[in-house]
């Protein structure tokens, strides 16, 4: 019987580490090709690592600060994010406050209503929020990409959901002492929730970064556009198989901060996940 | 004076509340109602937007290209379904196991491409499925005595290429719902049924499958969404949204077309509004099928 369990043990092991290996290629294969010449990826066959390293690309795509300002683009990109971010946090836990501590007439139908209407899929939106954000005057803005996003439904449910699992004596109780609804929010409200926001804030920082389709649209200046809007371009400036080195290289900068913040903040990725967690894809 | 107004208990509810409220209406109900009105216009920007009834569905009924999107998008919602669900949750409960050592090492490497945009993804996959001898899959194609394949030329080839990416970055994801999901499985029921004598593949048939029903559900319920949607793994795949007899045109990918690049606004609305649809029955379906509605109160 021992014996048994250990051999499909190791069956399972041998079998999720190969599927991880392969897992692992692609970034690796990118990797590796940001550091190739040209002629060297044209005319070798695949191989894990380069024959010669070469740091020539990079080089090239930190020259370019003309058409392709790629250190323009991240910082771009890194502005959005964390302004985004900032602003979901706020949102979701006033609201996810409001509707899961405050009594008012029609709270749970009004809550429900919203969060059916949100299950759409967005991309049907897409034209007429273009409309709004040019009536606004946000195209070509940071606005554009900080404010609409912030409309989403899925993290005020989760942040609800956690409220609903904190018991309300330590509320009551500060307002029996006189706190108001305000100070109950910031002072006893917000530490409690801090799990649940760390999560939604990760996740809303990744969602904003790797956002594509959407400024794609609403960027058409090359200094005011995010990283993902920019490697778009890219694809017409080096090529589609041209400068294959460079591509790579482009793609490569433009993940290092999300796998950065993942390898800080892996706990809270892969642990918190929880049912009805809102990642955009 | 105004302190007192946003601090009386009659108010200060909506002032929690009111805020959302005010972007939710600007930003998704607006122009959810919007898309639905232009699809019975004919709209083109800078002009004025005139009436034309139920036009557009009509010429979409008839309209080959956009049948053809349709059909791509639901055989790719398909397959993504019959790789994203079963194998995830085998993972999922391999990796759950008491025995298993570096959990953590196997969520981590699963769960990092979906860290990834599409565009780094798409990038990266649009070079190893290139049709160069040298290209990474060709050349372990090539190991095999297997001649280099044209991957992004043919139908069921590009496919390939397409599910392969979306297998990639996914899996992850569904597998930490799944293992999110067996948190809430009692060790008691594995060890009762162990003392009644039941095999390994009893016990996952007769606890863990029923049990993972509501997660399973869940699962089911997004990836019908984002398969039906799937655009941009398409475009950076095709690099751009015109593959070769449209082999890799979505639903969405036709939208796009037709009103960012041929400035057809109501004919696009239209599209966006059958996507709608198209999603909220399969899903409705599919959710009363599985009792999910029954449950829920």
């Amino acid at each position: 019987m021992l014996k048994k369990i250990s051999i499909s043990k190791y069956i399972a092991y041998l079998y999720l580490i190969m599927l991880c290996v392969i897992w692992v290629i692609p970034v690796l294969f990118g990797i590796s090709t940001s550091f190739r010449s040209q002629a060297e990826v044209v005319s070798t066959g695949f191989r894990l690592f380069p024959v010669n390293w070469i740091l020539d690309n990079y080089v090239t795509i930190l020259e370019n600060t003309s058409t392709a300002p790629i250190l323009r683009w991240l910082s771009n990109s890194v502005f959005i994010a964390v302004m985004h971010t900032f602003l979901v946090l706020v949102i979701i836990s006033v609201t996810g406050y409001g509707y899961s501590r405050m009594k008012f007439k029609g709270r749970d139908t009004l809550f429900f209503t919203l969060l059916g209407i949100s299950f759409f899929p967005g991309v049907v939106n897409i034209i007429p929020s273009y409309k709004i954000i040019d009536v606004l005057g946000w195209v070509n803005t940071a606005w554009a990409m900080i404010i609409p996003g912030l409309a989403g439904m899925g993290n005020i449910f989760l942040v609800r959901q956690f409220l609903r699992g904190i018991p309300t004596e330590l509320d009551e109780s500060a307002r029996v002492d006189g706190a108001g609804d305000f100070r109950i929010y910031f002072w006893v409200i917000l530490p409690l929730i801090k799990p649940i926001l760390i999560v939604c804030g990760l996740f809303s920082f990744v969602g904003s970064w790797n956002d594509f389709l959407w400024p794609v649209i609403v960027y058409t200046d090359v200094d005011k556009m995010p990283i993902t809007a920019g490697l778009l371009l890219l694809q017409d400036i080096y090529g589609n198989y041209r400068m294959i080195g460079q591509l790579m290289g482009s793609a490569m900068l433009a993940i290092i901060p999300t796998l950065l913040l993942f390898v800080f903040a892996q706990k809270y990725f892969i642990q918190s996940i929880n049912l009805n967690s809102g990642i955009k894809g | 004076m105004v302190k007192r107004f946003l601090y009386s208990q009659k108010v200060a509810p909506y002032v929690f509340v009111v805020p959302f409220v005010l972007v939710f209406l600007v930003f998704w109900v607006y122009p959810l109602g919007s898309s639905a009105l232009m699809s019975f216009q004919k709209v083109t920007l800078g002009q004025e937007a005139a009436w034309v009834g139920l036009d557009n569905y009509d010429k979409l009924m008839g309209d080959g290209i956009f049948l053809k999107a349709v059909i791509n998008s639901a055989i790719y919602m398909i397959l993504t379904l019959a790789i994203l669900i079963p194998f995830p949750m085998l993972f999922a409960v391999l990796i759950n196991h008491k025995f298993m050592w570096a959990r953590e090492f196997f969520k981590s490497s699963f769960f990092f491409p979906a860290l990834t945009s599409v565009v780094v993804a798409g990038t990266i996959f649009r070079l190893m499925f290139g049709e160069m001898e040298g290209s990474l899959i060709n050349s372990v194609l090539g190991w095999f005595g297997i001649e280099p394949l044209k991957f992004l030329k043919g139908q069921v080839m590009g496919f390939i290429a397409l599910i392969a990416l979306a297998t990639w970055r996914w899996t992850g994801v569904n597998m930490l719902y799944f293992l999110a999901g067996l948190k809430n499985i009692p060790d008691e029921y594995y060890e009762a049924a162990s003392i009644d004598g039941a095999s390994p593949f009893q016990r996952f048939a007769r606890i863990t499958m029923p049990l993972l029903k509501p997660t399973t559900i869940y699962v089911l319920t997004i990836s019908i969404y984002a398969g039906l949607a799937m655009f941009i793994e398409s475009m950076m795949l095709w690099n751009g949204n015109n593959s070769p007899k449209n082999i890799g045109l979505t639903i969405v990918g036709y939208l796009y077309r037709q009103g960012i690049e041929k400035n057809n606004l109501g004919y696009a609305a239209a599209v966006g509004i059958v996507l709608l649809v198209i999603t909220m029955v399969i899903n409705l379906t599919q959710l009363a099928f599985t009792g999910m509605f029954k449950k829920e109160d």
